[in-house]
């Protein structure tokens, strides 16, 4: 009997040793190897077991004598292992993801002003490639580095007529096919404070509601009504949840910077203002119900003078500043059933200069105004509107499949500027006038790779540059897609 | 004026009131992770309790399934008394859907 018990000790020592190995993590096969039958630490079963065996030895030798000598050989042989890894593990500083996604889609226009007439116009297959390599580092616990970089281009060598600038690379394919770093920012938790400053190249573009197209959880900070382009500068956040009791509540106030000068030269043509954003968030998950968020924010923004383009002879140092008031609630899963809605609300002030960009014929223009029309130095007020749903079929058997719509719809003087980020060669939030879109996500592997396919259809009220008097439109774009994105 | 004010926003306001509520009552009635986890999990994993804290992060998706699947807990503690199977299961999930290699939600200042 004796002898049974003492033999299912030894049988149960490696597995003990083992688990124990695993859950302490390190060092233990060390410490045995240079004390053999510790004396302070004895009341660890597997070293009391150890122990056991080394006196029962003598009595009653084991099966195979060398055994607990071998154990403890493999115990060192593991613990080398584990400070190997563990090594690794800490020298790992900048934990990497990506995603990919590959595009196909056709563009119509019905009724577009390329010209002084409308005419009708398509690109029947365009083909494009993006890649996003997301980036961190927790450096202490309460600083944490957050980078991306990106790439979009079209397939091949191509003609696109517009050159993505400093905020929008992530939607205007680069014919270099470079990487671009979108996000670049630290977080830096202030300790024992519920204060946070963020500060870099921000998480700006790609916020609420563009996950729930993306198939994916919140990306960015701010909701894609207020801005969805790239932006530095510096957030100081102030998380509410045990001041005011509202779950994941939180204050934000934002400056940003988009253009700043290195060098003025006063009185002279590149004589200009910088161009800042500054602003109040305030969110929280909606009061009562779990995967919500309420959005609310006020921000004030410069505006930059038109000063690209030939024959200009003089431009104002600032073409005036918008305040934008944003609301933007959203619930997700709503009760389990899976149905995710959203809906958003901008209104602009925008308060023009009273001066614009004058050209040597002696036209002069400032953003949606100019001199014929006498409208430079007005106060213009605009707004968007943007909803949808998205829904997640019962079908098991296509691994939950879900369908979104979506709707836009922009003002006579919206500002589409602030939009950007969501990777589509169109900018369907620029939309003066109506936009919908339908969309399916067949999910071909889960949480990793999805297909969609969608359309979106722009109905333009009105279809002109940034500059100058709007222009009433009957234009319609139609945008056809298909899309795989891949994670990893 | 934009041609959908004031009655369509109006209706807006309406709709998403409609939406607020009827999402407020079935979150109600619908068994939530975070608070299962928080309330059964946390009464004895957190800070100067009997077991130390805990969170989805500490594995990745594929720990945390192997953890239930071979019952781990029950070889240092039988809890069966205190977490029905249908608990069990929507901690699971919600473990799972956090987890370190989880798709986690980005923006200034959320850790």
């Amino acid at each position: 009997m004796k002898k049974r018990v003492w033999s299912s000790k030894v049988a149960l020592a490696p597995l003990i040793s083992l688990f124990i190995l695993i859950n302490t993590g390190r060092g233990f096969g060390h410490d045995l190897k240079q004390n053999p039958a510790p004396v302070d630490e004895g009341n660890h079963p597997t070293e009391r077991m150890l122990r056991q065996n080394d006196h029962k030895g003598s009595e009653s030798p084991p099966t195979t004598a060398d055994q607990p000598d071998t154990l403890r050989q493999e115990i060192d042989e593991l613990s080398s292992r584990l400070d190997t890894i563990e090594t690794k593990s800490i020298l790992d500083k900048i934990k990497l993801s990506g995603e990919f996604r590959t595009r196909l889609e056709t563009i119509r226009y019905k009724d577009h002003r390329f010209s002084d007439k409308p005419a009708d116009g398509s690109s029947e297959e365009i083909w494009s490639n993006r890649l996003r390599i997301n980036l961190r580092s927790d450096i202490r616990e309460n600083i944490i580095f957050h980078g991306r970089l990106s790439y979009y281009k079209l397939w091949g060598e191509f003609t696109f007529d517009e050159e993505p600038s400093d905020w929008s690379y992530p939607s205007v394919p680069d014919k270099e096919g470079s990487l671009h770093v979108e996000r670049a920012y630290i977080d830096y938790f202030i300790e024992g404070t519920p204060l946070s400053i963020t500060f870099g190249r921000l998480p700006a573009s790609d916020g609420p509601p563009n996950e729930l197209k993306d198939n994916t959880t919140r990306k960015s900070t701010w909701p894609v009504m207020l801005n969805d382009v790239e932006a530095d500068g510096i957030i100081a956040s102030l998380a509410l949840d045990h001041l005011i009791g509202l779950k994941k509540s939180m204050f934000r106030l934002v400056y940003t910077k988009f253009q700043q000068h290195y060098l003025r030269y006063k009185g002279e043509l590149l004589d200009f203002d910088d161009v800042r954003g500054m602003g109040a968030a305030f969110e929280t998950e909606a009061p009562g119900i779990r995967n919500s968020l309420f959005w609310l924010s006020y921000v004030r923004m410069d505006l930059a003078p038109l000063r690209d383009m030939p024959g200009i002879v003089r431009y104002p140092e600032s073409t005036g500043y918008a305040d934008m008031a944003t609301v933007h609630l959203q619930f997700d899963d709503m009760a389990g059933s899976g149905l995710d809605w959203f809906g958003a609300y901008t209104h602009i002030d925008i308060a023009l200069s009273p001066s614009g960009t004058l050209f040597q014929n002696g036209y002069e223009v400032s953003i949606y105004s100019d001199n014929i029309s006498g409208t430079i130095g007005d106060r213009l007020q605009s707004d968007g509107v943007y909803t949808g749903l998205r829904y997640q079929l019962p079908l098991s058997f296509l691994n939950f499949p879900r369908v979104g719509l979506e709707y836009n719809y922009g003002s006579k003087y919206w500002l589409g500027l602030l939009s950007s980020g969501s990777g589509s060669l169109l900018n369907k939030l620029a939309t003066r006038g109506n936009a919908y879109e339908l969309y399916y996500i067949q999910p071909l592997h889960r949480n990793t790779m999805f297909l969609r396919a969608g359309i979106i259809l722009m109905d333009h009220d009105y279809f002109s540059p940034l500059f100058g008097n709007p222009v009433e439109s009957d234009m319609k774009t139609y945008n056809y897609y298909l899309l795989v994105d891949i994670r990893f | 004026m934009p041609p959908f004010v004031p009655k369509t926003i109006l209706r807006a306001i309406l709709l998403t009131a409609l939406i607020w509520v009827a999402a407020g009552l079935g979150a109600a009635v619908e068994m939530d992770g975070e608070i299962l986890f928080s309330n059964k999990c946390g009464a004895c994993h957190a800070n100067g309790k009997r077991a130390p804290a805990i969170a989805p992060v500490k594995f990745a998706a594929i720990q945390w399934e192997r953890f239930f699947y071979r019952e781990k807990h029950q070889r240092k503690q039988d809890i069966r008394k205190l977490i029905t199977p249908e608990e069990r299961s929507t901690i699971q999930r919600y473990l799972m859907e956090h987890a370190a290699d989880s798709d986690r939600p980005i923006a200034a200042g959320m850790k």
